[in-house]
């Protein structure tokens, strides 16, 4: 059963268009890369899997269950085992460190498993600042919170928008590694925007082209440099 | 810059300090009449202002959600005409259901219950505003975030409102402030209040020493009042800078909630607005009560609107000089003082007003419409003060140092580089003294100068021996005059 499927999904904002069509299967424990320019709809793409936007036609299935169709939104957000990460995080910054693991634990069950908040917050190198807001932590250390989050309910689905913008190089590749480390743990599906060839070359199993409201071109990286199908795809892959 | 903080400092301390002082040094001469701790009236002010505030709060912050978060057709009209309401004197909207209501129902209106509405109606426009902008300043990515691992109803109350609350509580507490000190409404609807008993001992029986041994009580809540402020809420912004446009589902209804929605803000614009309205409109509508209304609200609309303006345009030149000589000392006094005179009634500040003014060169003043001015700044200065502190942290601070290095003067810089930006914020300030001085009667009947009162006042003294329609048509005259003086600066602020 494949984690993810998209099936024909079309979307318009008022006079626009942004999605004409696209269709996706991601199967468990997979990295997709979404790659085109900005305002090719990406982040449209991701909320509409996510339950944050309703498409105006097309399918999403979650883990072999309808969750979306046409308009109707069949499962709402919370509902669909996916951790998301938002361009510009959305912590809450009224909350702690652990407050905020702590939220979204107490969302599922009476009782707040601590021993998952201190695992979760461990994995992520983040025990000695449980205690502070997010206005006290760096900006690689606000990244991780906002990793912690989305990880710490053990999602079958991780949809990350552009979670490498504005990292330093070293700190990029050591979250490159911190991916590929959940993938190996947890196995999650992992589904991510990014504009950098690099994010693409260090983690992805497929990459995705999303170009003028359509999936222009899919596949594994070597594939799509080989034979790019549209001059687009080799301005947005090559180095 | 010396001498702009010194003036702010004379500024504050002749309009607040001083009088407030005098107040105080002559303590031992007025004797505290606790009587009036558990008089009927203390009792019925305290109902009108807790039931104002508990009301507005639900009806201001229940609209504010809607509009802020909920997308729905003409949100923007909808905002504007919910707000609207502040812009008409309080006592105008008890003489508009006056003569709306059935005689039937009037039993209803002349009580503390109807006291408690006709407030509402002017007053809750203030919560709905203070929520609205909190509502919109919760970036909508905190509450997706939330929304991906909770139900809609839970990211509300542990996300939304956890943001929002210091705001919709500031909002709550200066409406209790507004009814609390309110004299023309439960006078009009035969309600005893505090407010009103003070001004009886002044102005009827002439008796100082019981006009302010009557403000007591207020005098004492007031001060309570100030002193939970500053504990509870000191932190909470009075005005948030604007933030993020409503997305995606965050907070969506089917179509048929959203219609109900719809419809009872419909319904709220309908019943606090068009209806008292369209009734003094249809009061009003008469050749003799408008030629009434013109003979004998003109003079004095024009000086109230001159008043309002000076007032406010003193104040917002205040609030501009305390900030951009903002390297003193003493701002939390500063606020502190400032909002003092929001939160003690009129009548005391009148009070003490009047004690200070009254001595040796000082009493100059006294007997002009300038002690009129003086109350109007020592009341409503807390909002050009925060206004152009809203504005200054908002400015980047960069622009300012780079202009320093041009070798322009501090007046220079100011009219250059600052002053265009602060701009909206200072006429902001200057509109919202105008507003509220305009429509302020408390103050207005105890300081007007002999043959100088502004149009609240006459409106007040004439519909007491004046068929409705003639008051309606002053009524009307007088938020005809306030819209036209919002409007010019509005367009002076925003063009
Ligand atoms: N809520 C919205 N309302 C109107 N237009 C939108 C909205 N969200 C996105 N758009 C438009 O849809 C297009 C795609 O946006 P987006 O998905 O954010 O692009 P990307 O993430 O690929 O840069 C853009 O032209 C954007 O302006
Ligand atoms: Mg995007």
């Amino acid at each position: 059963m494949k984690t993810l499927v998209l099936k024909d999904l079309h979307k318009g904002f008022g006079e626009g268009t942004v999605l004409k069509g696209v269709g996706l299967e991601v199967d468990r424990g997979e990295i997709v890369a979404i790659l085109g320019v900005s305002g090719a709809g990406k982040s449209t793409l991701l909320r509409i899997i996510a339950g944050l936007e309703v498409p105006d036609q097309g399918q999403v299935w979650i883990g072999g269950e309808l969750a979306t169709s046409g308009r109707r939104l069949l499962l709402p957000p919370h509902r669909r085992g996916i951790g998301f990460i938002f361009q510009n995080l959305g912590l809450w910054e009224h909350m702690t460190v652990e407050e905020h693991l702590a939220f979204v634990l107490r969302a599922r069950s009476k009782t707040v498993d601590q021993a998952r908040i201190r695992s979760t917050l461990e994995f992520l190198g983040l025990s000695a600042h449980a205690k502070r807001k997010p206005f006290q932590l760096s900006g690689g250390e606000r990244q991780r919170l906002a990793l912690a989050r989305a990880l710490v309910e053990e999602p079958e689905l991780l949809l990350l928008d552009e979670p490498f913008s504005n990292l330093d190089l070293p700190r990029k590749k050591k979250l490159h590694r911190e991916f590929l480390r959940i993938r190996e743990e947890k196995h999650p599906a992992i589904l991510y925007v990014t504009h950098d060839p690099l994010d693409v070359k260090l983690m992805a199993d497929q990459v995705v082209v999303l170009h003028e409201g359509r999936i222009i071109q899919q596949g594994p990286l070597e594939a799509l440099l080989g034979a790019p199908s549209h001059p687009i795809v080799k301005e947005l892959l090559e180095i | 810059m010396r001498g702009l903080r010194l003036g702010s400092w004379v500024y504050l301390g002749l309009v607040l300090g001083f009088p407030l002082a005098a107040l105080l040094w002559h303590f031992p001469e007025i004797q505290p009449g606790l009587e009036a701790f558990l008089s009927r009236a203390f009792r019925n002010t305290l109902l009108v202002a807790s039931g104002t505030a508990l009301l507005s709060l639900l009806i201001g912050s229940g609209a504010a959600f809607v509009l802020a978060k909920i997308s729905l057709p003409g949100t923007r009209l909808l905002s504007l005409l919910l707000v609207t309401p502040i812009f008409f004197v309080p006592y105008q909207m008890a003489l508009a259901w006056d003569a709306l209501l059935p005689s039937g129902l009037n039993a209803w209106l002349f009580s503390p219950a109807g006291v408690i509405g006709v407030l509402t109606s002017s007053f809750s426009p203030v919560v709905f505003w203070f929520a609205w902008i909190a509502f919109k300043a919760v970036p909508p990515e905190e509450e997706e975030a939330g929304l991906m691992t909770a139900p809609p109803g839970t990211v509300f109350r542990r996300i939304t409102l956890t943001k929002v609350y210091p705001a919709l509580l500031a909002g709550t507490f200066l409406v209790f402030i507004l009814a609390f000190t309110e004299l023309g409404v439960p006078t009009y609807l035969g309600v005893p209040v505090l407010p009103y008993e003070v001004l009886i001992q002044f102005s009827t029986l002439y008796d100082f020493r019981a006009a302010v041994a009557a403000s007591w009580p207020m005098a004492a809540l007031g001060v309570l009042l100030l002193f939970l402020e500053y504990r509870l809420f000191r932190k909470s912004l009075l005005f948030y800078q604007r933030a993020g446009k409503p997305q995606g589902l965050i907070f969506s209804p089917s179509p048929a909630v959203k219609a109900v929605l719809l419809l009872s803000l419909l319904l709220l614009v309908f019943v606090f607005l068009f209806l008292p309205l369209s009734a003094l409109v249809k009061e009003a509508a008469s050749f003799r009560a408008l030629k009434f209304a013109l003979k004998n609200g003109l003079p004095s609309l024009l000086r109230g609107l001159f008043y309002a303006t000076v007032a406010g345009f003193l104040s917002a030149l205040w609030a501009l000089a305390v900030f951009y000589s903002r390297k003193g000392k003493g701002h939390s006094l500063m606020s502190g003082l400032a909002l003092a005179g929001l939160f003690l009634p009129p009548a005391v500040l009148a009070t003490g007003i009047l004690y200070f003014w009254n001595q040796g060169v000082l009493s100059l003043l006294y007997g002009t419409f300038g002690l009129l001015i003086l109350g109007y700044l020592a009341r409503y200065s807390f909002f050009s003060y925060r206004s152009l502190e809203t504005a200054f942290e908002h400015l980047d601070p960069s622009a300012w140092e780079a202009a320093l290095f041009t070798g322009h003067g501090p007046l220079a810089i100011l009219r250059h580089i600052l002053f265009p930006q602060v701009r909206s914020w200072f006429f902001l300030a200057w509109m919202l003294v105008f507003i509220f001085s305009v429509n302020e009667l408390g103050l207005s009947t105890m300081l007007y100068p002999p043959e100088g009162e502004p149009l609240v006042v006459r409106l007040y003294t004439l519909s007491v021996n004046n068929p409705l329609s003639h008051s309606a048509a002053l009524a009307l005259l007088h938020s005809v005059g306030t819209l036209l003086g919002v409007a010019l600066l509005y367009s002076g602020g925003f063009r």
